[in-house]
């Protein structure tokens, strides 16, 4: 079990794992966070989630937090908009193993079962604290070659034109080969079209990983399978599967696993703030560490009077541009971007003061541009990782660490930070 | 965390009851917070199962009867008077989300007068807030 933020003892000392002069250092990583003129704080970040979410660690374990709790790990901390998995049952209840055992509540894993072919749920285990099913095909088909497909939920979302669906799971190969089998894929058909959300997995290896697919439902869809497997034979086949995390979810990009006995269920957005007024007035520094998946809008770091009109932190735009997003009194002035990839881990320095603003991205000559400043007192609140509280721009990522500095530092030390 | 099931004529008519929960953004659009809010959720009972035919086999699925109207659930970490109270009773239920996980039988906090018990023994909820497990209002 992870430790969630835990009270630690107050320091008018700076611990050596501050940054020089920093005037903030909130090390999600460490799960370490220090305040100047306060020491050593476990208090100052808040989180708003109306629902439980999922936590991953470095070593791949996934947990569970509840509501309003941080997603925090040794990745860093999480946060990713709202989410509805539109499937029923991903924790794999109601399983249990036999011949031919019991599937989960809501699944169909016998659905077209080829004439030949039998079921097994061989075990149903817990890895990477995801439950995972064990379930064998086995058997040679009366009539090859044929297809069969094994439903993992029960549930037919409605849908139209333009709406984009990504299916994912964790799966396995956890016993026998893909001898005799010409395909096989995890997906979900769009309705009544024969396009769908396709994942080819027939690279399965013995590990268990996250697979994904993302397709746009075309002209004249009406619905969406819930996911299946389209497996296709051509003659004698033994192979176990290992099943988890099956997810099926508005959006261009699998999030985090929405792990419940029901469904649909929704991962309710993170929004995260500090509880100290934002110190960027009269100047400031700031670097931001972290990852950003996806390709929408993100927000890693957002100072603002609770509007749009007075505003200054970091934006990244859906083309993955980042730039000081700044507005005042509603005018954008803005640094110009530098482009970063979406996944890859980001070092973004910014800093500010009267008529001067710049950034630094991933170490690249610093960008700047001449602005007006705020007057004290305009910018009162700071969100991470969102934009107020907007579903779509959330920042859909890891943050690994935000430092803040009372000066505007110099180009080459900013540069340095971002290195 | 208290889940709030409120019951609207149209999405504008929720907008305009509750301010605090939208937002809009210059450039972004606007939305209800979406740490808190589920919109547009449906409120229906089971009636039965049917067969559809699809590409990949039959497909058994619920029938439902959907209650008429626009609705919507806000969470939040206490009783929320202001929404208990609002117009029209806009409000149709309060269920504590703690308590039903605890297993209590009184995790109703509230439900609009005009309910019944049948209503609210049967009444489901889709999507509901992961982590939530009710006996009655979930799915």
């Amino acid at each position: 079990m992870i430790p969630r933020f835990r009270r630690q003892l107050l320091s008018t000392t700076v611990p050596p794992w501050v940054m020089a002069g920093a005037m903030l250092d909130l090390d999600f990583v460490g799960r370490r966070f220090w305040q100047s003129g306060v020491g050593t704080t476990p208090n100052i970040v808040t989180v708003s989630r109306a629902s439980t979410r999922s936590v991953r660690s470095v070593d791949g374990t996934w947990w569970q937090v509840g509501p309003n709790e941080p997603g925090l790990s040794d990745r860093g901390l999480m946060a990713e908009e709202a989410r509805t998995r539109q499937t029923f049952n991903s924790a794999c209840a109601g399983a249990s193993a036999g011949t031919p055992g019991v599937d989960p509540t809501g699944w169909n894993l016998s659905n077209e079962l080829a004439a030949g072919i039998s079921k097994t749920i061989v075990d149903v285990s817990v890895v990477n604290g995801l439950t995972m099913l064990h379930v064998r095909f086995h058997g040679t088909p009366s009539a090859p070659p044929i297809g069969f497909y094994p439903r993992v939920s029960n549930i037919t979302p409605a849908t139209t034109e333009g709406v984009v669906w990504t299916v994912s799971a964790h799966l396995a190969l956890l016993a026998g080969s893909f001898t005799n089998v010409a395909s096989i894929s995890y997906r979900c058909n769009f309705i009544p079209a024969t396009a769908g959300v396709i994942r080819n997995i027939i690279g399965l290896t013995s590990t268990l990983s996250p697979y994904e697919a993302t397709n746009t439902a075309p002209a004249g869809t009406t619905g969406i399978t819930s996911p299946f497997f389209d497996i296709y034979v051509t003659g004698p086949i033994d192979f176990t599967l290992g099943i988890a995390a099956t997810q099926l979810e508005i959006g261009p990009i699998a999030t985090s696993p929405i792990i419940t006995t029901d469904g649909p269920s929704t991962r309710a957005m993170d929004i995260i703030g500090l509880l100290i007024a934002p110190p960027i007035v009269p100047a400031f520094s700031l670097l931001f560490v972290g990852t950003k998946n996806g390709v929408n809008n993100s927000v890693p770091v957002y100072f603002s009077n609770g509007a749009e009109a007075n505003r200054i932190g970091i934006g990244v735009s859906a083309a993955n541009i980042v730039t000081t997003s700044t507005k005042i009194g509603g005018v954008d002035v803005s640094t110009a971007g530098t482009a970063i990839t979406a996944g890859a881990r980001v070092k973004i320095a910014i800093a500010g003061q009267s008529a001067d603003q710049v950034q630094s991205v991933n170490g690249a000559a610093v960008q700047s541009t001449a602005s007006a400043w705020y007057a004290g007192g305009v910018i009162n609140r700071t969100d991470i990782g969102h934009l107020l509280s907007i579903a779509s721009t959330s920042h859909n990522g890891m943050i690994e660490r935000i430092v803040m500095w009372p000066t505007r530092l110099p180009d080459a030390t900013l540069r340095s930070l971002s290195t | 965390m208290m889940d709030h099931v409120l019951r609207f004529a149209d999405e504008a008519a929720a907008r305009a009851a509750l301010p605090d929960f939208w937002q809009e953004i210059e450039g972004f659009g606007g939305g209800w917070r979406a740490d808190c809010v589920l919109a547009d959720v449906i409120v229906y009972t089971v009636t039965g199962v049917e067969i559809i035919q699809t590409p990949t086999g039959p497909l058994e699925v619920e029938t439902r009867t959907l209650f008429p109207g626009w609705f919507m659930v806000i969470a939040q970490r206490r009783l929320n008077a202001a929404l208990r109270d609002l117009p029209d009773i806009a409000c149709r239920v309060i269920v504590d989300r703690n308590a039903a996980i605890a297993g209590s039988p009184d995790f109703i906090r509230y439900a609009a007068p005009d309910l019944s018990a049948e209503t609210i023994a049967t009444a489901r909820v889709s999507p509901t807030f992961a982590g939530s497990a009710y006996p009655t209002g979930d799915e």
